[in-house]
């Protein structure tokens, strides 16, 4: 189930805000949260919630392992990550290692067809940050086997993240009280999420679909036949509008996990800090994807020793990050290649430049975006002939035009629309509001329409995503077949 | 002291208010939800059933079946739907910019290339149709807004069909086409008329060679170039280009109207030697309100709303009956013309002799020569059709897309002797009916 979805907007999220409001206290409350959260994950993958059960239960054995039994707890750590490591490794790149290794010996013959269970890379390493914590002695081991399935499977953030850490909710796991005012934020905050997902990051998606090629090809080698047609503008225009749609699409999903979270009185930190308007690489990662850059930081990076080893060694290191945060992004070679391409930058930017780069604000804007820009190619065609077309398009390498009637009467049909979508791409309009209630902060008469204006909001913001939501659902049979 | 009082408690109360109307929307939407009867089963516009609701097996609630046949029901049959798409379609409208020039336009749709047409068939090439550089015909010029939507093109409040040449698609129907004439040698004489869409024909002069189109009378010349020299060709496209400022195509579906037929009909009495009727000879009907394909393909933009079409269609004034037979293998009778006032405006144009069904006759008793026709169509043919009851005794009408006999078969049974088959340049470009023609042969 997704969150910008009418069965989750109309019968999910009611119900489980329904009962979680009669449910009487915070066993009870805690229940009803597992109970909805369980369905919800069954809802998309019904028999993949064992191995969710399954995993669960093992790390919170093994965390209990490891706190009574001191002087065993390495081995109990490294169990842990075998376990953890293991099912992530044979669900998510047990057919890409397979595909590889028969691309290079001819063996096996047959691969099965592994499905991805949704979210597995998402609460396998909340999971794994749990049982290191205890390890550390960071955190106590949770009893209850209850509590840390809920941590794991907590709807809000099971499927698509932020990465919480247990360390970070564990009070809140167990005792919490939302404040009105967390309620009404946590209201906004999901409101804003929803119409962001559903009204603009949605729209982005189809743009990009429409100048360059759609979803159901773009991984298939028939992509490159019509990519290869599109104008260069076209191309150009179209990466654009993908690298708006995944910023906008992730970061909304986590402005409704945050919102949802503040309704019921648990907190998750931030996970995205407006990331393109960061001055170089570095900066660019502490700001995107926020849980996951400090998951690797914290226990990848660091254990490894950091920077303190020397230029060579922390070289290494940041290496190895980065081609496991490539490979954490999907199983295929492009990934990786995201990865590495970060990681060149980042690289050159601690040796040479990255001291410079802050002295020269626009030209270090203008060069982050770049690279970010450029790194979403990488990111998005996994086919590496497709991708070839989309690089050559975008310099009429194709035999292509510049432009085309096409490109630009797409272009001017959604030009309102685009600029709106660069503005939700920027803090602006938080900016503005920020600075308007505190420059009329004491004006009653500003202060009431500021009111009605925040009561109006979510209405307004649930009614457009709506009639988004099914507006694209609407999907007319060709007449030829009819 | 008090005044902070005062304006605390003001923003409490907003915020109280927030969460209300946060949770009272979230009520109304999911309470909406729940009113079963209101859900719509099945989508006129969209000539689909809806999504119904799912059977619930162990085995589909094991394999996620059931849950993602929820979520479309769920969705698909949301109350009024219909009226929310056509919303969507008002606020996405907003979505552009009015430049200053007359023509504002707007993609909306993947438009796919053509392949390139060469000039003949390979290897031995008849051509029919020349080219047209020094023909004058009429202007048509852009007025008010221009959009395109999906492989549809909107100017203003008219709509156009984007058509890419496939050459594989081509050489299919040639081969079908030539495969038939053989097997039909010394049977029967096969006519051939390919109908021109309106984006080849009635799109105003500023579009016509800028858009990623391909050009029709190419890719009807290459086709024809290649049909075996026993096939008349009927050169229509000419004709429809010289008509191209009347009212021959629709603005808010793919069709043509019946006055564009009826030039084409004029074509093909020429090339069999029949004679035309004139069309003042026919009682005039029309019906109102059409909004036809490109109007729901589009998701119901408003500027097509603001132009619906009206459907003229011209009675025969012959006695003549119509016996259809339907998918089911059902006879029914029905006129040729039939009154669509109270049809849903998107299915008007199945005036024309019932829509589009496998196999139909038309006998017409004022006539006793025994002249049979048979006209092989897509749903161009419908509007066709009740012209040629003045000039033959029996027509029979095949539908290929729905047929499942053999074509070759009927003609030696019914004994008929003009074979006419009738393709809008569009469909030659689709593999499924390519294939349904073949297999109709």
């Amino acid at each position: 189930m997704v969150f910008a979805s009418l069965n989750f907007l109309c019968v999910f999220f009611p119900l489980c805000m329904l009962a979680y409001f009669f449910a009487k206290n915070i066993k009870q409350k805690n229940t009803v949260l597992l109970v909805f959260s369980l369905a919800f994950y069954a809802w998309g993958e019904p028999v993949y919630i064992l191995l969710l059960l399954l995993m669960s239960f093992c790390d919170w054995l093994l965390a209990l392992l490891i706190e009574q039994h001191k002087s065993k707890k390495k081995l109990f750590l490294i169990i842990t990550c075998i376990v953890n490591l293991g099912i992530i490794g044979i669900f998510k790149y047990g057919k890409f290692t397979l595909l590889n290794f028969q691309g290079l010996f001819g063996v096996p013959e047959k691969i099965p067809n592994i499905i991805l269970p949704i979210g597995i890379s998402f609460y396998t390493f909340q999971l794994l940050s749990y049982v290191i914590d205890v390890y550390r002695g960071d955190v106590k081991a949770q009893k209850k086997f209850s509590i840390v399935l809920l941590y794991a499977s907590l709807f809000h953030q099971c499927i698509a993240g932020p990465i919480v850490r247990y360390k970070d909710i564990e009070k809140q796991l167990l005792k919490r009280r939302p404040t009105v005012n967390s309620i009404h934020d946590g209201i906004n905050r999901f409101c804003v999420g929803l119409a962001k997902k559903a009204v603009i990051a949605n729209m982005c998606g189809k743009l990009f679909e429409l100048f360059v090629v759609s979803d159901s090809l773009v991984n298939t080698p028939e992509a490159v036949s019509v990519v290869s047609q599109k104008s260069a503008a076209s191309l150009w225009l179209g990466v654009l509008m993908f690298s708006m749609q995944i910023y906008l699409d992730f970061s909304a999903y986590s402005d409704m996990a945050i919102g949802m979270g503040k309704m019921i009185g648990l907190e998750y930190k931030e996970n995205f800090d407006y990331p393109y308007l960061s001055r170089s690489v570095s900066e660019f990662w502490r700001r995107w994807h926020i849980s996951l850059g400090s998951f690797f930081r914290d226990y990848v990076y660091f254990p490894l020793g950091g920077n303190r080893k020397g230029t060579g060694r922390t070289i290494f290191n940041l290496f190895v990050v980065w081609a496991l945060t490539g490979l954490w992004h999907g199983a295929s070679w492009n990934y990786v290649l995201w990865g590495l391409y970060f990681f060149v930058f980042i690289a050159l930017e601690k040796l040479f430049f990255g001291k410079a780069l802050q002295k020269v604000p626009v030209l270090s804007n203008l060069y982050l975006l770049i690279i970010v820009y450029f790194g979403w190619i990488l990111f998005k065609f996994e086919n590496m002939s497709v991708m070839g077309a989309v690089l050559k398009g975008m310099f009429c390498l194709n035999k292509n035009s510049a432009s085309d009637f096409e490109t630009v009467t797409l272009l001017k049909g959604n030009l309102v629309f685009i600029i709106v979508a660069i503005i939700a791409c920027t803090p602006l309009v938080s900016f503005i509001s920020k600075k308007i209630k505190f420059r009329n902060g004491d004006n009653r008469n500003f202060s009431s329409a500021y009111g009605v204006l925040s009561v109006v909001m979510p209405p307004l913001l649930i009614a457009l995503s709506l009639i988004n939501i099914v507006g694209s659902s609407y999907n007319p049979f060709l007449y030829f077949q009819f | 002291m008090e005044r902070n009082k005062r304006k605390s408690s003001n923003k409490g109360k907003f915020v109280l208010l927030q969460i209300a109307s946060f949770a009272l929307t979230i009520a109304i939407i999911s309470i909406i939800g729940l009113i079963i009867p209101l859900r719509p089963k099945e989508s006129v516009s969209e000539k689909r059933k809806l999504a119904e609701f799912p059977k619930i097996t162990f085995e589909s609630l094991k394999s996620g079946d059931f849950f993602d046949g929820f979520n479309s029901w769920y969705s698909d049959s949301y109350p009024g739907r219909e009226g929310l798409v056509a919303l969507n379609s008002k606020i996405k409208s907003y979505y552009g910019i009015a430049s200053l020039k007359d023509d504002t336009v707007k993609i909306h749709g993947d438009v796919q290339k053509g392949d390139d047409i060469p000039d003949e068939y390979d290897p031995s090439a008849v051509v029919t149709e020349e080219s047209t550089t020094e023909e004058n015909y009429d202007k048509i010029n852009a007025n008010g807004d221009s959009q395109s939507i999906g492989a549809v093109f909107v100017v203003g409040d008219r709509a156009f069909e984007y058509y890419n040449f496939s050459k594989a698609q081509a050489n299919n129907y040639i081969s079908s086409m030539n495969k038939l004439t053989e097997k039909l040698s010394g049977k029967a004489k096969v006519y051939d008329m390919i109908v021109p869409t309106s984006i080849g024909i009635t799109l105003p002069d500023s579009y016509m060679g800028n858009i990623n189109s391909s050009d029709q009378l190419k890719a009807i010349d290459y086709i024809n170039s290649g049909l075996n020299s026993q096939i008349v060709k009927v050169p229509i496209f000419k004709t429809l280009m010289s008509h191209r400022s009347e009212y021959i195509y629709f603005n808010t579906d793919h069709h043509w109207t019946q006055l564009g037929a009826y030039y084409a009909y004029c074509d093909f009495a020429k090339a069999a030697g029949i004679t035309a009727n004139p069309l003042d000879k026919y009682e005039k009907v029309e019906f109102s309100g059409f909004l036809g394909t490109f109007y729901n393909d589009t998701g119901k933009i408003p500027e097509l709303k603001s132009n619906p079409d009206t459907i003229t269609a011209f009675k025969p004034n012959a006695s003549a009956t119509m016996v259809y037979t339907d998918a089911n293998g059902q006879k029914i009778s029905w006129p040729i013309i039939n009154d669509v006032t109270k049809y849903p405006e998107s299915i008007k144009y199945s005036c024309f002799i019932a829509g589009d069904n496998p196999y139909t006759e038309i006998h017409n008793p004022q006539i006793s020569d025994g002249s049979s026709i048979m006209v092989v169509k897509e749903s161009f043919g419908n509007a066709l059709v009740p012209f040629l009851v003045e000039n033959y005794e029996n027509i029979y009408i095949i539908d290929y897309r729905h047929f499942t006999g053999s074509i070759s078969k009927v003609v030696t049974e019914k004994n008929i002797d003009t074979v006419l088959y009738i393709n809008n340049v569009s469909a030659i470009r689709n593999p499924n009916l390519m294939k349904k023609l073949d297999a109709t042969i």
